[in-house]
């Protein structure tokens, strides 16, 4: 662990808004994904063109994401990706909007929201994350 | 704390059968996660009903597993009957034209499931629409009446201009809303969350449908996330056509879910009325040089040969085919230049009987109804497109390795004329 790990809290708090716990690696972007097309449906790899997560997979991911974007045909996408055993194990987005609260129900993973610190400062991509979506905590845990 | 009535517990317990159980339940749990304390009762359901793409991963083709799975987020397989009584439901756009079959490029298999599952949802209660308009064909939430709609232009259509209440939520949520005639009170069905919190002043002279379709992803590109634009200004009243084109780029550029137009939004008569009373938390200010920004990035590449265009989206209003067949009475499109021009069934019928579509079919240029690119595909072999529609545009990005090229109505026909783009960079 450098010194900017030790430096940066390791339990970020918010709203659990779906329960249970679950483990991963960050994906990470301030930059939402475009829903429909913008992954793709069998592997998870996301696909959007220039997204700085193009070409990584959300498969088993802690995805964290700054709400959503474009067509209501958001939450098909990542569900979709989900019945090819490709969803993510967690879903945390600093505020919810519609297209981002029906894709946790739709989902059904722990979900963290309503965060009261700024995530996208403090996780970085690939940090090792454990998710608890009753507490309402994302804890390091390397 | 979401409270239940006493009807939907009784739909909860399953004691108005598995199928409504199972809707509720997802509903329920879409509450919960936005943290809503009651559900609201939606008397309109616009759906995305047919076999599109994104169904194969579910590896059936039977519709209640499939519709069980992809639909209610069930892995429980039940068996639909009827759509909620109480709930006008149309089908949506389709997963591809509904000029059967000789323009379709579905195979005569892939017709057939889509057709089967059609009939399903039709013996259950649903209007095929067809179209991505709903609003211009008659689906008409009335102000505080609540709605949901796939489509995401729609929603920012019905709230802004109509006061009905809608949130974008999304495909699978709108079935379970259709199934029980439930959603969350939460969004944009609750009237505190309905007020602006940006002022965005345009500082342009829009005029046309393409200016307004330019203004729209400008302004949506600009914005931040979960905000509610009021529009202020010194422009001419924009008509519901062109609106139409703003709130579909709107929409796609910042998931834009309401927006205030003081003078046209029914909850906004007065700038003050549209805050709330509060002040703005952003300002933003668009004008010409942006929107030439934003119509340089959309086109990257130096003009060149046009093997498609595409036009009509959102679906063409009437009107805008009339204009269309006006303009090409005695043209012809360039040879090696495909014409496809999209619309709903009603909107096509006025076309027939007109000789809009004649004129159109005589230039060699299609009128299709029911989809478009983005649900069914590009046709094999197009290197190049051009679109009159910035919200098609931004979705090609995804769907085709074409080189694609965005302008005015005038502009694309011009190119599908001489088989080159005419527009500037």
């Amino acid at each position: 662990m450098n010194a900017l790990n030790t430096q940066r809290p390791r339990i970020i708090r918010g709203r659990g808004a779906l329960g249970g716990i679950a483990e991963g690696p960050a994906m990470i972007s301030r930059q939402t994904i475009t829903g429909w097309g913008g992954i793709d449906i069998r592997t998870g790899i996301v696909v959007e063109p220039g997204h700085p997560l193009e070409g990584l997979s959300i498969k088993e991911s802690v995805l964290i994401l700054d709400g959503s974007k474009g067509s209501n045909g958001w939450s098909i996408f990542f569900h979709a990706a989900q019945v090819s055993g490709c969803g993510p194990a967690a879903l945390v987005f600093p505020k919810l909007d519609s297209r981002t609260a029906v894709t946790a129900a739709v989902l059904n993973v722990p979900t963290v929201t309503d965060l009261s610190a700024d995530i996208f400062a403090l996780v970085k991509p690939g940090d090792r994350l454990r998710v608890d979506g009753r507490a309402g905590t994302i804890e390091r845990i390397g | 704390m979401l409270t239940l009535t006493e009807e939907e517990k009784q739909i909860l317990d399953g004691r108005q059968g598995a199928v409504r159980q199972k809707a509720l339940e997802l509903i329920v749990r879409y509450g919960e996660v936005i943290a809503a304390e009651r559900l609201c009762r939606v008397t309109w359901a616009d759906l995305f009903c047919g076999a599109h793409g994104y169904l194969q991963v579910a590896e059936t083709r039977d519709f209640d597993p499939l519709f069980s799975k992809m639909s209610l987020c069930s892995d429980e397989t039940v068996s639909l009957a009827q759509m909620d009584q109480g709930c006008v439901c149309y089908s949506g756009v389709e997963a591809d034209c509904s000029e059967v079959p000789a323009e379709m490029l579905m195979d005569a298999d892939k017709q057939a499931h889509n057709r089967d599952l059609l009939n399903r949802f039709v013996d259950a209660g649903v209007i095929l629409s067809g179209n991505c308009i709903p609003y211009l064909t008659g689906f008409i939430p009335a102000m505080g009446e609540h709605f949901v709609s796939c489509e995401s232009s729609a929603v920012l259509f019905m709230n802004s201009l109509w006061g009905a209440c809608g949130n974008g939520d999304g495909i699978e949520a709108s079935f379970c809303a259709a199934v029980c005639g439930r959603t969350p009170a939460a969004g944009m069905h609750l009237p505190q969350n309905r007020f602006g919190t940006h002022q965005v002043e345009i500082a342009a002279a829009p005029r046309s449908v393409h200016d307004w379709d330019l203004l729209g992803y400008s302004i949506g590109s600009r914005l931040p996330a979960h905000s509610v634009p009021v529009i202020v200004g010194d422009f001419a009243r924009p008509n519901t056509i062109q609106l139409k084109a703003f709130f579909a780029a709107l929409a796609c550029a910042a998931g834009t879910e309401m927006a205030h137009f003081v003078g046209m939004t029914p909850e906004a008569p007065t700038r003050a009325a549209a805050f709330g009373g509060r002040p703005a938390s952003g300002n933003l200010r668009v004008g010409p040089r942006e929107m030439v920004a934003t119509l340089e990035a959309l086109n990257p590449h130096p003009g060149q040969p046009i093997d498609y265009v595409t036009l009509g989206c959102p679906h063409y209003h009437i009107d805008e085919l009339r204009k269309i067949a006006h303009f090409l009475a005695g043209r012809r499109f360039h040879a090696h230049t495909r014409v496809d021009i999209w619309t709903t069934g009603p909107m096509k019928y006025m076309a027939d009987r007109a000789g809009y579509t004649a004129t159109i079919e005589a230039a060699g240029g299609r009128v299709l109804t029911g989809s478009c690119p983005s649900t069914r595909g590009y046709p094999d072999g197009v290197r190049t497109v051009a679109y009159d529609s910035v919200k098609q545009r931004h979705s090609a990005e995804q769907e085709t390795d074409a080189v694609k090229f965005y302008g005015s109505r005038q502009v694309c026909l011009a190119s599908a004329l001489s088989g080159r783009w005419e527009g500037g960079v």
